[in-house]
């Protein structure tokens, strides 16, 4: 008697838990579905990371390091490109697959047409594909993104083949925007099918500038067509938001350290045409305040052992650059400008090299917040070394980019490598394998494991047999 | 279906039988004459089948007309072992403290005789665990259990971790043994961080070691195939005191008081002050005009100016108080770090009452310990409630009932790790700190104003923190609190079915709630924050276990067969403020600035399993044993997630065959055994992941992780052959044990190239072999009334190798090192035809033909990345233990050692970066000090070869030395070889005769924990003190908290 009424509790426990035993392996904390609208804004936050990075910066020697300067003495040259994969594109293409897949395309809808969506994120990828290949060359691009289809070890691709193709994305997916419904989750256009179209083709003219000296005629064509169809007329920025989860990386640092500078050699350039822009850059020095005597100054490029004190130097802007919600260039007006410059200069457009050029400063000028009379302005053009000179293109361009493009330090550091100007600095005692201002990333030590061999090809395919910082990419001609 | 049939099925087992049987009584007396209460009487090879004695130490036992011996035993004394033949009254008297045979826990519960064992069992007795009152249970087995390894927390810290490796690592992600008390389970999770912040300790830290009777430690799958995956890496069963039957209510008093003082430090050079290079910087003061020569008070290194007493602005000269405009003569404070520290105390008091009848017996402990640490605003206390209850109910049914309850509770546990914002004040000191500061000064870092005051201010002119609050600030202001309340234990019926039949059904349960609460204070150098974290976690098990013992001319059998079916379930809720609170120091989620983070998690697994084993015996001298056992497990694919697995072993006792002397016992013993594993929940389907919102928009992500649909569950297979001797009557006892263990087709989240859209992806693959060799040695070399000596050695040798991962694939990553690539790309590993934990970092370059590193023509190091720097694991590890009688005296002292094991020490390498280590100063062979100018004859000589192999020698910078070897790993790897005197204990038992009638016994012993840190390769850290929180990957020092020693007294009485 007694045992039954010990065991059978014991036993109807048992038999009642078999109930939910095969149901018990489903996820309670997270979704199987989701709006596709919501990888969308995830993709576009990482941009907020991309525009914000400190080390395009200080290889753009738009900033110093202050006191610990191993970033800007490239010690972070070897890096990781998988986060980029991971994150972003993966989601990117997710969106494409689940729009394009009769399964579930019309499952998504409420994010926006399945065109709509599929161009959008053909549009991000490809920015974020060029933000890649213009770091490292050669990277993973038409096996990549394929881990469902059993592609764990994507072979790279060079970048004239990356270039080739990314200029067919852009060109296909702002033909591909439809009447439909604009997508949903967009954080920079908020759903503007319009926008996206001008977007895409300022990205292929920028693009086509980037590749003007190793492929000048792909350049002129694929130029000529993104113009024809349409550029922005309003910079386009990453908004940051007033609150920490998506507030502007700088302001993050700044919140309990002062690490960063101008750098110094930007700060005397300026100093020396009396740029007005430079008040918008960078806030004078907290001890010249104190001492009532504000005044900006600049940090030396990469010095080993410095001895400057944070409130001797000028952090950048808290009004334009660090401030909580203050937002980041991805593309600009001025650009644009620059670009067509460029264009003009190389005898692509027809139209005037010079007035570009000056609408470019201009547009700068507007971007950065400068009130000025046209007279101002013209003093400013009007002095050596900033006016146009057809013969000197390069140097004026490069150097007046290296203003405008302030704190767009990757795009910059790409155009400094692409037109030789300005000149920048050697640090002291480099920490990067060339010991020279790197002209690539190196690629990390995650894709030397775990894609040895493709790796290994690239290498000695497009890089000469030497993974190093000092090997030019394709379109960096000299 | 099939399963629930198969659990069933034993019930059917119930088949009697019966035997001729007779009554046999006796008295058990010690050997001073006295009746021995509640002494065990069991009939040999039927352990099951027993009794205890009354008061007056008679028993009476019916046992089967084929019964052969039986045995007597008490705890304390020695067991004997008596021929029945055809006697009906057997007496026997015990000795004391000689142990002829020994009986072990084993799986689930059941003992058995040790002979009959085919693996190695270890055990650690009571006395052992308590000898000085080591709070932590993991921590209290360090050295004494052979191929154990123990790594703690940092002593200086309170109620800290203590992670165990047993046999190196079975599987490539490492992992923990099961902790089982009482047959239950118990979580051994951490919760703190991996990196940083507040060591709360891991969860069996919660248990009390002086409600413990006895811990028996099983090493290999082998001895614990019965306790399925989760036996994988070990299992530590506990045996929990109880109560024994005795006239009146038996009552213990402990107490013991113990002042503990920190013991380790770096050392510190104390020549220069603060500052990035030997200058003082004139400053006119606003006020007065005047010109001042000050430091770089931004500065948090110490490169400054060579400190002679001159007279300066010192960085509280310029906060707006009466203090402003003071000078001072910069001088170095050589006690500055060890001024902070205060001296703590741990009080621990425990009473147990117990006592019974022969039909109930009980035991119920409490114990509350309660400790100050010696740092700053540190408090731990722990509350254990202890019931074991054991109630004969009829002559075949027995209830045990274990219930245990345990309150922890804590403030002010201090941070380890590198991260300021978590507020590690001694990562100040050891990295970042200065030589002419006051401690003093620093400790009134709060201004009358409310605002604080710390050295590191920004400018003269902004005396806000730079890099670092006052160490004050960081241990008063951003005080973390948590609580931890736990319940577990079983309620176990067992019903005698025929005297070879039982049946055994428990309902066991482990429960703990912890809270954690974190806070960052308004006003200082960080923003001000509030993190909540609360945790639920159960686990139940429902067991049912059948077993049969019978006896068949010269062989005897004994089977079990069982169900057992577990179910985990975890729900957490983890939140933080966003962007600082709007209140200061309103330490609530609602003070959150911006959008909280906010996180719940719920998880739940069942495991159901059956399980059966069978033993059988010849003639007391040869055992042969076999278990079996299925699981299925609601993680993997339904398709596969049942797995059987079996296991076997053998044990031959040949001194029975050949009766010498001088070979009291001799046994050898082989084993071979798998075990299957499972997975975590919901890792076969495809989910998104919960991104971080923008504004109102959600945010997802594709997750990481590739989850596959796929996967089987993993076999690891061992095998070990032992030998146990011992001579002269126990004198002289020695174990052997050599293994072998490979983890095959494991379930690994295994890295795969980011660029294929997955970071991880998840296969079975794999193997890791490990192998080694076990020695215990013990020996009474002395024994005598008045004076007695024993001693015991564990010794074990380890390697663990990586012997294949998937194709294509010839290394997993275990781990990224501090700073990732930024700090030079140090990064743990597991690379095919290596040991286990290999360090893979920066360092020197050599070439053919030279000892000396190649360098550059400014005296740099050539570096040569991703070099191999040795495995983490050690070499070998073990323990030394003495304790001698002295006409009454007791002296115990315990040694544990570990040879080998190499880590990466942060604290080393920004020790002389800053300027702060011994090694930044001193004489260059010139006799110029290495901080002068290398152009005024001073500099660090650095040797090497130019690439050409000839040697050079080039002077550097003392600066720029140190600095180019920031994340330099390889100049940072240590061994960490150590050999510990852990543990001191003299002790007096007063003799009986002092005490009178009302007390039983009254020992008094001065402990000492942590006295001597005899021998270590590294120079002010302790290597046996480096685990970082929750991380299971121990490889890197990033600021440890020193290591404290403690010295104390208790007393212990018996009512």
């Amino acid at each position: 008697m007694n045992i039954k009424k010990i065991f059978i509790p014991v036993i109807m426990l048992l038999i009642i838990s078999c109930g939910k035993f095969d149901d018990l392996n489903v996820d309670p904390n997270n979704p199987v579905k989701v709006e596709t609208g919501t990888l969308i804004t995830s993709s576009q936050r990482s941009i907020g990371n991309a525009v914000g990075s400190t080390l395009g910066a200080l290889y753009a020697q738009h900033i110093s390091d202050i006191t610990y300067t191993e970033g800007g003495r490239y010690q972070s040259i070897q890096d990781n490109f998988d986060a980029w994969y991971t994150g972003p594109l993966q989601n990117l293409q997710t969106v494409i697959d689940l729009n394009t897949d009769p399964d579930t395309k019309g499952d998504v809808l409420g994010s926006g047409s399945n065109a709509n969506q599929i161009a959008v994120a053909r549009i991000l990828k490809a920015y974020f594909f060029q933000f890649l290949t213009d770091r490292w060359g050669a990277i993973p691009y038409s096996e990549a993104l394929k881990a469902g289809e059993g592609i764990f070890t994507p072979k790279y691709d060079s970048q004239e083949s990356i270039y080739n193709d990314l200029f067919n994305e852009l060109k296909e997916a702002a033909a591909q925007i439809d009447g439909g419904a604009g997508v949903k989750g967009d954080i920079i256009f908020g759903g503007d099918m319009e926008s996206w179209k001008l977007f895409a083709n300022t990205l292929r003219m920028n693009m086509a500038i980037r590749i003007s000296d190793v492929s000048e005629q792909k350049a002129r064509a694929e130029f000529l067509d993104a113009m024809a169809d349409g550029f922005i007329t309003a910079d386009v920025l990453y908004p940051y938001l007033g609150e920490a989860n998506n507030e502007n990386p700088w302001f993050t640092s700044f919140r309990t350290r002062t690490d960063f500078a101008i750098s110094e050699n930007l700060e005397n350039y300026m100093s020396g045409l009396n740029d007005p822009r430079l008040p918008q850059f960078a806030d004078p020095t907290l001890n010249s305040v104190a001492a009532g005597n504000p005044i900006i100054v600049g940090m030396p490029y990469g010095r080993q052992n410095p001895t400057n004190s944070p409130p001797d130097v000028s952090y950048p802007s808290s009004t334009n650059v660090k401030c909580q919600d203050c937002p980041l260039a991805i593309i600009t007006v001025a650009q644009v400008h620059f670009a067509l410059a460029e264009a003009a200069a190389r005898g692509w457009i027809a139209s005037s090299a010079e007035e570009h050029y000056k609408d470019a400063i201009q547009a700068s000028w507007d971007q950065w917040g400068v009130t000025y009379t046209q007279a101002e302005f013209d003093a400013y053009y009007n002095q050596a070394g900033v006016t146009w000179n057809q013969a000197n293109w390069r140097m004026l361009i490069g150097n007046q980019k290296w203003i405008a493009l302030y704190m767009q330090g990757y795009e910059m550091w790409a155009e400094w490598r692409r037109l030789d100007n300005p000149v920048l600095v050697l640090p002291e005692e480099p920490l990067n394998p060339s010991a020279g201002i790197p002209l690539r990333n190196i690629y990390g030590t995650l894709e030397q494991n775990l894609n040895g061999t493709n790796y290994a090809a690239a290498v000695a395919q497009f890089l000469g047999g030497n993974d190093t910082d000092g090997v030019r990419l394709w379109w960096d001609v000299q | 279906m099939s399963r629930k049939i198969t659990i069933l099925l034993f019930f059917m087992f119930a088949i009697s039988m019966s035997w001729a049987q007779k009554t046999i009584t006796g008295t058990v007396k010690d050997d001073a004459g006295q009746p021995l209460i509640g002494a065990s009487v069991v009939v040999k090879g039927m352990e099951e089948r027993g009794t205890i004695t009354d008061f007056d130490g008679n028993y009476s036992l019916i046992v089967e007309n084929n019964a052969e011996y039986l045995i007597f035993s008490y705890t304390g004394y020695g067991t004997q072992e008596v021929l029945i033949g055809s006697q009906t009254v057997v007496n026997t008297t015990l000795m004391e403290g000689i142990t002829l045979t020994s009986a072990v826990v084993t799986a689930l519960n059941i003992t058995r005789d040790e002979k009959s064992l085919g693996y190695s069992v270890q055990q650690v007795d009571a006395e052992e665990l308590t000898r000085v009152q080591e709070s932590n249970l993991v921590g209290a087995l360090a050295g004494k259990v052979s191929g154990v390894q123990v790594i703690s927390g940092a002593s200086s810290s309170v109620g800290s971790s203590a992670k165990m490796r047993i046999r190196g690592v079975s599987g490539l992600t490492g992992g923990d043994p099961l902790f089982v008390i009482d047959g239950t389970p118990m979580a051994n999770n951490n919760f703190s961080s991996t990196t940083g912040g507040a060591d709360f300790g891991n969860l069996m830290s919660d248990i009390n070691t002086e409600d413990i009777e006895n811990i028996s430690v099983l090493k290999g799958p082998a001895a614990t195939a019965l306790y399925g995956e989760r036996a994988k890496h070990g299992v530590v069963m506990i045996t929990s005191k109880k109560g024994k039957a005795r006239k009146g209510l038996g009552v213990t008093f402990k107490s013991a008081v113990s002042l503990e003082s920190v013991y380790i430090l770096p050392s510190y050079q104390d020549e220069y002050a603060g500052g990035y290079d030997q200058n003082f910087i004139d400053v006119v003061d606003p006020r007065d005009g005047q010109t001042y020569q000050t430091l770089e008070y931004s500065a948090d290194e110490s490169w400054g100016p060579r400190m002679e007493g001159q007279t300066y602005r010192p960085y509280w000269s310029w906060f707006d108080d009466e203090n402003y405009g003071q000078t001072a003569q910069l001088t170095p404070n050589p006690d500055n770090v060890r001024d902070f520290f205060e001296t703590g105390i741990t009080n621990t008091n425990s009473i147990a009452f117990s006592g019974g009848t022969e039909k109930l017996t009980y035991r119920l402990g409490f114990t509350n310990l309660n400790q100050t640490g010696v740092i700053p605003n540190s408090k731990f206390t722990r509350n254990n409630v202890n019931l074991g209850v054991e109630a004969q109910i009829t002559n075949r049914l027995t209830l045990v009932s274990n219930v245990n309850l345990v309150f922890n509770n804590s403030s002010g546990r201090p941070s380890f790790g590198y991260s300021p914002t978590t507020g590690n004040s001694v990562q100040s000191f050891n990295q970042w700190f200065q030589r002419q500061l006051d401690m003093e000064r620093l400790r009134d870092y709060k201004a009358d104003d409310g605002t604080f005051q710390t050295w590191n201010i920004r400018s003269f002119n902004d005396p806000g923190p730079l890099y670092w609050d006052s160490p004050f600030f960081s241990v008063y202001e951003n005080v973390p609190t948590d609580r931890r309340n736990r319940y577990f234990g079983d309620i176990t019926m067992r019903y005698r079915i025929t005297d070879k039949i039982n049946i055994s059904g428990s309902l066991r349960r482990d429960n703990f709630n912890q809270r954690i609460e974190e806070r960052i204070a308004s006003g200082g150098l960080e923003e001000d924050y509030y993190r909540e974290y609360v945790i639920d976690g159960q686990e139940d098990n429902y067991e049912v276990i059948g077993t049969y013992a019978d006896r068949f001319g010269d062989i005897s059998l004994d089977a079990n067969l069982g169900g057992n079916l577990r179910q985990n379930r975890i729900r957490s809720n983890n939140a933080a403020t966003v962007g600082g609170l709007n209140v200061p120091n309103l330490f609530t989620l609602g003070a959150s600035i911006d959008r909280p983070t906010v996180s719940s998690f719920t998880q739940a697994k069942d495991v159901q399993s059956v399980f059966g084993a069978l033993n059988l015996g010849f003639r007391d001298y040869l055992y042969v044993g076999g278990t079996l056992r299925n699981d299925w497990s609601s993680s993997l694919p339904v398709e596969n997630n049942s797995y059987l697995y079996p296991s076997g072993n053998v044990s031959f006792v040949f001194s029975e065959l050949l009766g010498l002397d001088v070979l009291t016992y001799g046994k050898l013993r082989a084993s071979v055994a798998q075990v299957g594993s499972d997975v975590d929940p919901y890792r076969i389907a495809f989910a998104y992941g919960l991104g971080t919102p923008y504004g109102s928009s959600p945010s997802f992500d594709v997750p990481n992780l590739l989850p596959n649909e796929d996967l089987r569950p993993a076999i690891t297979t061992s095998w070990e052959a032992g030998l146990d001797l011992r001579f002269f009557r126990n004198r002289l006892g020695l174990d052997l044990t050599y293994y072998v263990n490979n983890s095959v087709d494991e379930i690994l989240s295994i890295q795969v190239a980011g660029s294929s859209g997955f970071g991880n992806a998840l296969i079975n693959a794999g193997n890791i072999q490990s192998k080694g060799i076990e020695l215990g040695l013990s020996a009474t070399p002395v024994s005598g009334s008045n004076f007695e000596w024993t001693t015991r050695v564990n010794f074990a040798k380890n390697t663990s190798q990586v012997i294949e991962l998937s194709e294509g694939i010839d290394n997993y990553l275990l781990a990224n090192g501090i700073g990732g690539a930024g700090w030079g790309g140090l990064t743990l590993n597991a690379a095919v035809g290596e040991q286990w934990g290999l360090l893979r970092g920066g360092g020197y370059t050599y070439i053919d033909g030279s000892d000396l590193p190649r360098i550059n023509a400014n005296g740099s190091y050539v570096r040569t990345a991703n070099k191999d720097l040795g495995s983490i694991l050690p070499d070998f590890t073990g323990g030394f233990t003495n304790s001698f009688n002295i006409y009454g005296i007791t002296l115990g002292a315990h040694i544990d050692f570990q040879a080998g094991g190499q880590f990466f020490s942060v604290t080393k390498m920004f020790n002389n970066y800053s300027g702060l280590g011994i090694e930044t100063v001193g004489n260059n062979d010139k006799g110029n000090p290495i901080r002068d100018a290398v152009a005024d004859g001073g500099g660090i000589r650095v040797d090497g070869v130019n690439a050409d192999g000839t040697e050079t020698a080039v002077y550097v910078e003392a600066v720029t030395y140190y600095a180019r070897l920031f994340g330099f790993h390889e100049e940072w790897i240590y061994d960490a070889s150590f050999i510990k005197l852990r543990e001191l204990s003299i002790g007096y038992n007063l003799p009986k005769r002092m005490l009178g009638t009302r007390i039983q016994s009254l020992n008094v012993s001065l402990i000492a924990r942590n006295p001597w840190l005899i021998y270590s390769t590294v120079k002010g850290i302790d290597p046996s003190e480096i685990l970082p929180g929750a991380n299971n990957l121990i490889f890197e020092e990033r600021g440890q908290l020193p290591s404290a020693r403690s010295f104390g007294i208790s007393v212990t009485v018996g009512l």
